[in-house]
């Protein structure tokens, strides 16, 4: 096994490692700004300088030369080399702390501020800017820049950006991101220098889907995401790691969120799955977990409280022979097992579906055309619906023939969600159903027409599992509270199943879990 | 224990002699110092409101927000005063700066919204000492007491803002 020697740990490596990398992976923190795991080295920024030396060995004897200790000798380059693009081979030695780079680093930070506005107050990055904290734990305070700093104007460069030139640090992650990542080449550096700027092209448009990461990874405040420009700093706000929603993919993702509110959603690292991006309609789309949010039950338009709402449920379909169920592919694994049971053996009806969507009928597994995430399929857990065995039986109605007719059956048991509302007129024939049956974390204009109105967790408030498009299985855990009254899916159907005379005694995720042997 | 001892204290009786049956020269020792006071030392009393006695130079009153040499408003709404304030009354609502108050703010962000809620605040200076902007400070008004009206004690920013450099027109 190949060993180097960083800040006299010794490391075992094998491969063609980035030193970086490596360093990070054994705890020791080499500085950067422009290195992305993801991206191709450029080398610009000078952040990362380290040490490098060899083993000294005797040319003629070929013996390692040893000093007056019986250490065996080290020769350093005379420069400090960048750490990024630095090859590592076997038998290196690597300072990262040495005095000589302590003081490179100092210099670096002192030209890459020397053009920074002081714009901490304003910046929306401030507090989790990595220049901010390099400034504070390698650079110093003082500058000898006297000369005007450049200066532009703010620049709405896409729907999603915002651009504040006066900030950036030229490190051109943005620009690689841009032909590397999203495949565009609306967006690269101009002018040169001092005077370097990252512009769209004459002519061109950012469009892709893939924009809200160049605010993620840039290392400042240059690039940041309009949405959340001015809402709130980010050290008022809380973090929770959970999943989005939006498409088929699921890509893992970090809320952030102060007072039950959803600020902003970031993607978070997930080899499987996304690695380190998401795209800009999943990220946009948080607002849902906001906007109009039901918190109560309701029976017959009115406010109702948990248990009458359930005994009437309960009476509703106790006495319905022909009851259709569209089910949504919002719920986890747990609840669409539960559901799929309760359909079959304490209510039984062959008019179960979940498809609401053309690319849930076609089975379609496949990503929009041109896109690196973002699944044409709306729905984060189809392939666990299906799983769960929600279609229609023998002669059993499809949703979409729910949806067009559901006065034909004696009750309708539809769960709501975001992508549902989105869609506009799906749900437009549903006021002429007889006796309605409304699942959802969202309120709708069904609520009023409905018999019974259940206010459910949405998924950022409850755990559960998603089954994605490529079958890989995720789970997720709450990251906020629910709201007022609302519960789990399954905790309804489970205590249903008991007001009906055949309880399944499911009355927690865990029991969920190991009941369908979906493991824990 | 201690209140006994203090009881056996006060139930000792003592015998007065004629000149103290008498109380004259009691009160004549009284009116001398009285005469004394009254005559020959300066007050210590001030004729509050009409006099006032002056202030620290460093006193921490009512909050006033500050306007930069060109009259625009310094503070760009960085939270960093409600972040420090211990009592947590600090209320900010930025907003981007945009059309014709441009002219009133130095950069793309203002506090549509300042508020502090004066009955929680302890006075403690720590908005005016973390402020980046120079933007709060705590100045010598002090006369915060009212007697009808509780929403009065939230100071909105129309009500601390400094009015083209000159001091703010207090109210109250
Ligand atoms: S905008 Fe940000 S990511 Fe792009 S070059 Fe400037 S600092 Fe780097
Ligand atoms: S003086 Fe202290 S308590 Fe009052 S607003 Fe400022 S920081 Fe808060
Ligand atoms: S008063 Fe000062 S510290 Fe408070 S938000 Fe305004 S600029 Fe920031
Ligand atoms: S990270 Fe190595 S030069 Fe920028």
């Amino acid at each position: 096994m190949a060993k180097i020697t960083i800040d006299d740990k010794v490391i075992e490596y094998s491969g063609n490692p980035n030193l970086i990398e490596l360093a990070k992976e054994n705890g020791i923190d080499i500085p950067h700004f422009c290195y992305h795991p993801a991206l191709t080295i450029s080398g610009n920024c000078r952040m990362c300088l380290v040490e490098v030396g060899t083993l000294c060995k005797n040319q003629q004897t070929g013996e390692y030369e040893k000093d007056d200790k019986g250490n065996i000798k080290v020769n350093f380059m005379p420069k400090p080399q960048p750490g990024c693009y630095q090859q590592v081979s076997d038998g290196m030695v690597i300072r990262t702390n040495s005095e000589r780079i302590i003081e490179a680093r100092k210099g670096v930070l002192e030209f890459t501020l020397a053009n920074h506005p002081l714009d901490c107050p304003v910046c929306d990055q401030a507090g989790e800017c990595v220049l901010q904290d390099y400034s504070f734990q390698y650079g110093f305070s003082r500058s000898q820049f006297i000369e005007k700093k450049r200066t532009y104007k703010k620049n709405e460069i896409s729907p999603v950006l915002t651009q504040e030139m006066n900030r950036c640090i030229h490190c051109d992650r943005c620009a690689r991101f841009t032909t590397e990542i999203a495949g565009e080449s609306s967006f690269a550096r101009t002018w040169r220098g001092n005077k370097m700027e990252l512009s769209v092209l004459p002519g061109g448009t950012i469009t892709h889907n893939y924009q809200g990461n160049m605010a993620d990874i840039c290392p400042v405040g240059a690039l940041t995401i309009t949405d959340f420009r001015f809402k709130s700093r980010v050290w008022f706000l809380n973090y929770g790691v959970t999943l989005c929603t939006s498409c088929g993919k699921g890509c893992s993702v970090m809320t952030s969120h102060k007072k039950g509110k959803v600020f902003r959603l970031k993607p978070v690292y997930n080899e499987k799955v996304n690695t380190y991006w998401m795209c800009d309609h999943g990220r946009l789309r948080y607002r849902f977990l906001n906007e109009s949010r039901k918190s109560g039950h309701s029976a017959g338009g009115k406010k109702a409280n948990f248990q009458s709402a359930l005994s009437l449920a309960a009476e509703i379909l106790k006495a319905s022979k022909n009851i259709g169920v569209i089910a949504s592919a919002k719920e986890s694994l747990e609840t669409c097992m539960v559901l799929s049971r309760f359909f079959r053996e304490v209510a039984p009806t062959a008019h179960v579906d979940y498809r609401v969507d053309d690319a849930q009928v076609r089975d379609d597994r496949s990503l929009r055309p041109g896109e690196l995430l973002r699944a044409k399929d709306p729905y984060p857990n189809s392939f666990g619906a299906r799983e769960a065995g929600l279609l229609p039986g023998q002669g059993g109605a499809t949703a979409i023939d729910i949806l067009g007719a559901p006065e034909k059956f004696d009750a309708v048991v539809l769960f709501i969600d975001d992508h549902i509302i989105e869609a506009g007129d799906r749900l437009g024939n549903m006021s002429k159903a007889k006796n309605l049956i409304v699942l959802s974390p969202f309120e709708s204009s069904l609520d009023s027409t409905a018999a019974v109105s259940f206010a459910t967790r949405a998924y950022s408030e409850t755990s559960g599992t998603y089954i994605n498009i490529d079958g890989i299985r995720q789970k997720y855990c709450p990251v906020l509270p629910p709201l007022g009254d609302a519960r789990d899916s399954w905790d309804i159907l489970n205590q249903l199943s008991g007001l009906m005379g055949k309880s399944f005694g499911l009355d927690s995720i865990g029991k969920i879990r190991s009941h369908f042997k979906l493991g824990d | 224990m201690a209140i006994n001892v203090r009881a056996k204290y006060l139930n000792k009786t003592e015998e007065m002699s004629f000149i103290d049956r008498l109380y004259l020269p009691a009160i004549v020792k009284g009116m001398f110092i009285t005469m004394k006071h009254f005559l020959f030392t300066k007050a210590y009393t001030v004729e509050y409101p009409e006099e006032r006695k002056p202030i620290a130079p460093r006193f921490r009153g009512r909050h006033v927000m500050k306007r930069d040499e060109m009259g625009r408003e310094r503070c760009t709404a960085c939270y960093c005063c409600q972040y420090s304030c211990p009592a947590e009354c600090i209320n900010i609502e930025a907003a981007e700066v945009t059309g014709d108050i441009r002219n009133n703010h130095p950069e793309d962000k203002y506090a549509r919204v300042f508020e502090i809620e004066l009955l929680r605040c302890i006075f403690c200076g720590f908005c005016q000492e973390a402020c980046p902007k120079a933007a709060i400070y705590l100045e010598e008004f002090y006369e915060l007491a009212d007697y009808d009206d509780r929403s009065k004690y939230l100071l909105t920013k129309k009500e601390m803002m400094e009015t083209e450099g000159k001091p703010v027109k207090y109210r109250v």
